[in-house]
């Protein structure tokens, strides 16, 4: 009796505190796996749905910069939609194209979003005022505005309202429904 | 019998052979998921309220841009306002402008008229039959033509209602929500009318904001509402007689009046002062007197011989003519 390892427990039973097996081995790395891959997945979402909330904001301010823009120069500012690009219009007086132009906005190439598609509701260019009104009326559903982005890999969908005055953001799950404006 | 030397078949006998204890792999393992969940937990929660709070500071100024717009909206067709009527009690136009609590007058369509409403109004959302992103209890509406891309009213648009400031308190008429006072005309009585008003509008969490506004166009002009009425001028041209006074809002065709000199003689013209040419009919080098003057609209055609005629009132000033 001089072994502390007793004959009859056997080797199996000396190496099962020391060490897992392969099967063992196999199961915690796929298990690993599998949550990273949930993980990765829901993050990879999550960026996404973040490019497409600053995309949302760069939309907000760069109508907020035009309309302010239409004030200052005592003129209308008027903007168009074009795929994922937002620019001035090429109307007579349009402030907003007279030199130096507004830059157009490529919402695709500030935000890295994959799949951004923009959609503006009624098609019809925004025209902001010289006193920084909104052009439009909503007896001929002219007002207010819409526009819409949505990407690639997520059912959120983000809503820009322009009214007569306001110019809001907000959110909804899928292309149909009203947007949530979260209250402050 | 000595003992055995590892009573823990779990430890690893190099640690116990140092008199350590130490965790298996399992002991460890879970140890680091329950940290991870702990950690996660936390940093989750961290990120949500930083997004939220980052999200209702954008509300906010989103918020608080509309409502400095909407200020600014006002004071610019306040001051281009004929007159004003404050809480009148009893509907001036049917729709939303019933019993407004600020309502503008100007040419007929012309006229906006400001007023709270509950921001479940059916008639908001006739207006807005999809997204409504306002809080309530209740809003203020603008009822009145729409903007054409110029900054002037359209007034071929009709009459349409919007929304202009949310998060209001109360809607009641006159209310702590818009409360209108009359400053210069040393009433608050309702129906009154002013040329300078007190705004103070009252939004849930204790903000309130006010503003004072003043019709810039011509007090007399204003105070007479006399141009462009929705019967048209009469064929004489008279509109009015006072006690001392004669008004005259003039035809669109060629008209000679030859007012008489019992009255003081005052003419309406409905645009501003450079809009029209004046001269003495008899010699176009003298200025308009008060027995002779021409009145040329647009500096082209003749519009109105006037004989008698004391004082013309343009939207932007009046002008007493000499002898």
């Amino acid at each position: 009796m001089s072994s502390p390892f007793s004959r009859s427990s056997g080797s199996i039973t000396r190496r099962r505190p020391q060490a897992f097996t392969l099967v063992e081995l196999l199961v915690i790395v796929a298990v690993i796996g599998i949550v990273s891959g949930v993980a990765i997945t829901g993050m990879a979402t999550f960026l996404q749905e973040q490019k497409l909330r600053q995309a949302t904001a760069e939309l907000a301010s760069y109508l907020q910069s035009a309309r302010a823009r239409a004030q200052r120069e005592g003129g209308f500012c008027q903007l168009a939609v074009s795929g994922t690009q937002i620019a001035p219009t090429t109307a007579t007086d349009n402030v907003c194209n007279n030199p130096p132009v507004q830059p157009s906005l490529d919402l695709a190439a500030v935000s890295a979003a994959s799949g951004l598609a923009v959609t503006a509701s009624p098609s019809t260019p925004i025209t902001f005022t010289r006193l920084g009104t909104l052009v439009g009326s909503t007896a001929t559903a002219t007002m207010p505005r819409m526009i819409t982005l949505s990407a690639n890999r997520t059912s959120l969908q983000t809503c820009v309202f322009l009214d007569l005055v306001g110019i809001r953001t907000g959110w909804r799950l899928g292309a149909s429904g009203a947007c949530t404006y979260t209250n402050g | 019998m000595a003992p055995p030397p590892f009573r823990n078949h779990r430890l690893r006998p190099s640690a116990v052979r140092h008199g350590q204890a130490a965790f298996s792999l399992v002991e460890l393992l879970v140890a680091v998921v329950l940290g991870s969940v702990v950690l996660g937990a936390l940093g989750g929660a961290l990120l949500v309220s930083e997004m939220r709070v980052s999200t209702s500071i954008r509300k906010d100024l989103e918020k608080k841009d509309a409502l400095n717009r909407a200020m600014a909206l006002m004071r610019q067709e306040i001051s281009s306002a004929g007159k004003i009527s404050t809480n009148l009690p009893n509907a001036p136009l049917t729709g939303p402008c019933s019993s407004p609590t600020l309502y503008l007058w100007g040419a007929p369509n012309t006229r906006i008229c400001y007023k709270p409403l509950r921001f479940d109004d059916s008639r908001i959302r006739t207006a807005y039959p999809s997204d409504r992103p306002w809080t309530g209890p209740c809003v203020l509406v603008r009822e009145g033509p729409p903007y054409s891309a110029d900054g002037e009213l359209d007034t071929a648009g009709g009459r349409i209602m919007q929304v202009v400031v949310d998060n209001l308190v109360d809607c009641r008429i006159p209310s702590d929500a818009m409360d209108m006072r009359v400053t210069s005309a040393g009433s608050v009585a309702a129906q009154s009318t002013s040329r300078d008003v007190d705004v103070t509008i009252n939004q849930s969490g204790g903000i309130a904001t006010s503003f004072s506004a003043r019709i810039a166009s011509n007090p007399l002009y204003a105070g007479m509402d006399m141009y462009e009425d929705t019967g048209g001028c009469p064929s004489d041209g008279i509109r009015y007689v006072g006690p001392n006074s004669r008004h005259f809002c003039l035809p669109s065709t060629v008209s000679y009046v030859n007012a008489d000199q019992d009255k003081e003689n005052v003419f309406y013209f409905k645009s501003r002062a450079d809009a029209y040419r004046l001269d003495d009919p008899l010699d176009s080098t003298k200025p308009c007197s008060y027995s002779s003057c021409r009145v040329w609209l647009n500096g082209t055609s003749t519009w109105a011989y006037l004989q008698n005629a004391d004082v013309l009132v343009f939207a932007d000033r009046d002008l007493r003519l000499g002898p």
